[in-house]
């Protein structure tokens, strides 16, 4: 029975870097977005509430650089501090959803008794509803704003981090590394908690990459029905549904804007998951 | 006529790492049964494929590989077509990696000679039937409406085989053939394909790392290393008196069943046996619902200071006896002592189960697995002293650098993750974790199997070594008889789950009584020429 493996007909290694070129690029297009989201409060050139009739839907000029929405208020600060609930939400969501479905992964995938059977039948049901239709329910019962639809989302984005984090757990107790610590005496959750899932972390830190787009969509796309931020406070999503009105009378900018901003961030923040899962998983395989 | 496989001054650059192979030059003729032998990494492979016309994408090419005067390095891709249709067939190392899974072996056997042989279905169907019994398979009507996964490795080999003999090629290359099958399904394919070639004529390229495989096949042999070629010749010579250092390192590393060099048992004394064990029996549940003994009725004890191999052939129940002792598997009958103590016929608590790490510790077979890949060598053993003896993180850290250092892991290595180590520093490195519990007992899965002959000899030196310094007692579950032979004072040989024969080693190597035994002897691979002699 021994042993020795296929002679690998040379693979092309990928040398060095991470992410390819289109991925750096994606990488730097969302780290303009955050600083620029982050830094809203220093850098932005007015109050993204301050109202100026007297400059309804500008056009760009010297005093403001992407022109002014319906109120006469500065489109390109709305859209940095915009980005700043935009962000922030899916921001929540992921680190949740990422917490709350690794531990529930790493306990499902790892016993095997009625309570991991239970969690699976729940993870199975939670499937089969849209993360939107969740994030509406729940609106209806706690009311508009954004904590609703950042814990229905949260709900709703955990069973995908756990099944994964539980097919990972599987394949990996089966590993003789893992059986080596388990003759070693070492404890369980020691095993587990400090060993494992180090191992398992860059995999799904890659799938969250990728949720974080789908989160980010799904809350504009609640805003802009009217049932995420409220205004005035500025929302990309809100910000489109706000400017319909100027739309219909032939002013593109203001809803065109904040659409290209949410398609710009949603299509990087996407490459790079994309990319970090395929160069991780090909790594862990 | 040209000749049938001549490589001349062939090199092969690879970006970034170099020459692969660098001016090898080999010849191959008609009726010819050829070793190339090398260990894993000296280009062997890379080889057999050029013959075929099979490159490393973005590889640099330079000499020439003919195969009856057809330069496969140059050679337009329907010459290369041609070529690998009518004059050179390959066998490979894992049979059911090369076979669709979907489809049945009927499908497989006769899909080449209806589309590209213009043969009926009938006629197809007639041929391919003759050659399953011409490679020694029976009820081959059946056998052409299985599917691969139905049959067992050996019997797919054969078909393998089969389907390669069914081209009528002038060259066959095998790369690896019998490497992943059993010591008695080996001689099997080897006495086969032996036949075959001399029946046929064929030119016969045969890759392995088994000296003693190519020698009971081959009437020449080369000796690859790193892409070179050191030494070529007669096996005959090649292997009785070897010219080149590597050569010479190679012969002495491979293993032979030495009878007068079994070490000795300890003597008896009437002392606790460190482990003992009484009828134990495994069973596992099968998808199908048929119930499978892996273990069946196992009795045998082991003394302090003792050493004993294990022997037997896949699904033989070694491993499940050996999985058993550390506690990852529980039994379903019977006893099993360790010091006396008997243990408890249920998964352990996590207190026991420290306990038992003190008394008892495994090494695996693949030491590219059997390593956490994130953890650096020097903190994994340390983890251990940490776990066992209490201490605190300097004082592990220092007592992990003793230990390591003790089995060949110089300082400069303590910082360095598994993937950058060699297969035989993995496996000191598993070595010393297994041994920072300060167990009693220490029970090798096939631990040398993975590694090359070189290397094997290392650790195995090393494990001798450790068990004299340290008084550890030994448990080798092995399929190798030979390095049982160096290793092992007393032996016990499964078959089916079954203990068939039990006792000192030296006895049963050179008395067996068992039949099954007996197979397990005779069938390792002797030299063309002992057989001869015979």
């Amino acid at each position: 029975m021994t042993l020795t493996g296929t002679i690998p007909l040379l693979r092309t290694r990928s040398y060095g870097s991470l992410l390819s070129g289109t991925g750096w690029l994606a990488a730097a297009v969302t780290l303009v977005v955050v600083l620029l989201s982050v830094l809203a409060p220093v850098l932005a050139p007015y109050d993204p509430d301050f109202v100026d009739l007297s400059s309804v839907l500008g056009a760009p000029s010297g005093a403001h650089w992407l022109g002014t929405d319906a109120l006469g208020r500065d489109l390109f600060s709305r859209l940095m501090y915009g980005g700043r609930t935009s962000l922030m939400g899916p921001l929540i969501v992921v680190v949740a959803s990422t917490a709350l479905g690794l531990l529930l992964g790493l306990a499902t995938g790892w016993t095997d008794g009625w309570m991991s059977r239970i969690l699976n039948r729940i993870f199975d049901l939670l499937f089969a509803f849209p993360a939107l239709l969740l994030s509406m329910l729940a609106i209806a019962i706690f009311g508009k704003g954004l904590m609703a639809p950042i814990l229905a989302m949260t709900i709703s984005y955990v069973p995908y981090v756990a099944r994964l984090t539980q097919q990972l757990v599987v394949a990996e107790r089966a590993r003789p590394y893992v059986q080596a610590y388990r003759v070693l005496g070492f404890r369980t959750p020691w095993v587990v908690l400090g060993r494992v899932m180090p191992n398992l972390v860059p995999t799904i830190g890659a799938q969250s990459t990728l949720n974080f787009g789908y989160v980010l969509a799904d809350l504009a796309a609640l805003s802009f029905i009217g049932l995420g931020i409220q205004p005035p406070t500025s929302d990309w999503g809100a910000m489109i549904e706000e400017a319909r009105g100027a739309l219909l009378g032939g002013h593109v900018l203001p809803g065109l804007l904040p659409a290209l901003v949410v398609v710009l961030i949603v299509v990087s923040i996407n490459v790079i998951g994309e990319e970090l899962s395929d160069r991780i998983g090909g790594k862990l395989s | 006529m040209s000749k049938l496989l001549e490589i001349e001054q062939f090199t092969l650059h690879y970006p970034g790492r170099g020459a692969l192979l660098s001016d090898v030059s080999l010849h191959v003729d008609d009726g010819e049964a050829v070793a190339l032998v090398g260990e894993s990494g000296s280009g062997k492979s890379l080889t057999t494929r050029a013959a075929l016309g099979l490159f490393p994408e973005f590889s640099r090419l330079s000499g020439s590989v003919k195969v009856r005067g057809l330069d496969t390095t140059s050679a337009p891709a329907a010459k290369l077509l041609e070529l690998r249709r009518n004059h050179a067939s390959m066998i490979f190392q894992d049979p059911r990696a090369g076979i669709n899974p979907v489809r049945t072996v009927g499908d497989f056997l006769t899909e080449t000679l209806v589309r590209w042989r213009g043969l009926s279905r009938e006629e197809a169907y007639a041929r391919a039937v003759t050659q399953l019994d011409q490679v020694g398979l029976r009820r081959t009507k059946d056998l052409m409406r299985q599917y691969p996964h139905q049959l067992s490795g050996g019997m797919l080999q054969r078909v393998m085989i089969a389907g390669a003999l069914l081209d009528s090629p002038e060259l066959l290359l095998c790369d690896e053939p019998t490497t992943a099958l059993d010591v008695t399904t080996q001689a099997g394919i080897v006495e086969l394909l032996r036949e075959q070639q001399q029946a046929r004529g064929m030119g016969m390229l045969f890759i392995t790392h088994d000296l003693n495989l190519a020698a009971s096949l081959c009437d020449r042999v080369y000796v690859l290393r790193k892409g070179e070629v050191v030494e070529h010749g007669g096996a005959r010579e090649v292997f009785m008196s070897p010219r080149a250092d590597y050569t010479r390192q190679l012969v002495g590393a491979t293993p032979r069943i030495e009878i007068d060099k079994v070490p000795a048992a300890p003597a008896a004394d009437g002392t606790v046996p460190l482990l003992a064990v009484k009828s134990l029996c495994k069973r596992y549940e099968l998808p199908s619902g048929e119930e499978l003994t892996a273990l069946n009725d196992a009795t045998f004890s082991l003394a302090p200071g003792g050493s004993l191999g294990v022997v037997g052939e896949s699904g033989s129940g070694k491993s499940t006896l050996a999985r058993m002792i550390v506690a990852l598997e529980t039994a379903d009958e019977g006893e099993l002592a360790i010091n006396g103590r008997v243990r408890a016929p249920r998964p352990l608590r996590a207190a026991e189960r420290k306990q038992l790490a003190k008394d008892v510790q495994i090494v695996f077979q693949d030491p590219y697995l059997s390593l956490d890949p994130r953890i650096v060598v020097g903190k994994a053993v340390a983890d251990v002293f940490r776990l066992h003896q209490g201490k605190g993180r300097a004082e592990a850290v220092k007592s992990a650098g003793e230990l390591l250092d003790r089995v060949g892991i110089g300082p400069e290595r303590f910082d360095a993750k598994p993937r950058a180590l060699s297969g035989g520093q993995r496996q000191r490195v598993a070595i010393a974790k297994a041994l920072a519990a300060r167990p009693k007992l220490l029970v090798l899965d096939e631990a040398t199997s993975a590694l090359d002959v070189s290397v094997q000899a290392q650790v195995l030196e090393l494990v001798e070594e450790l068990r004299e310094q340290l008084g550890l007692t030994l448990l080798f579950v092995t399929h190798d008889l030979a390095v049982v032979s160096r290793l092992c004072a007393e032996l016990l040989v499964l078959q089916h789950g079954r203990i068939v024969e039990q006792g000192s080693t030296s006895k049963i190597l050179s008395a067996p009584t068992n039949d099954y035994t007996r197979t397990l002897i005779d069938s390792r691979p002797r030299a063309l020429w002992e057989e001869q002699l015979a």
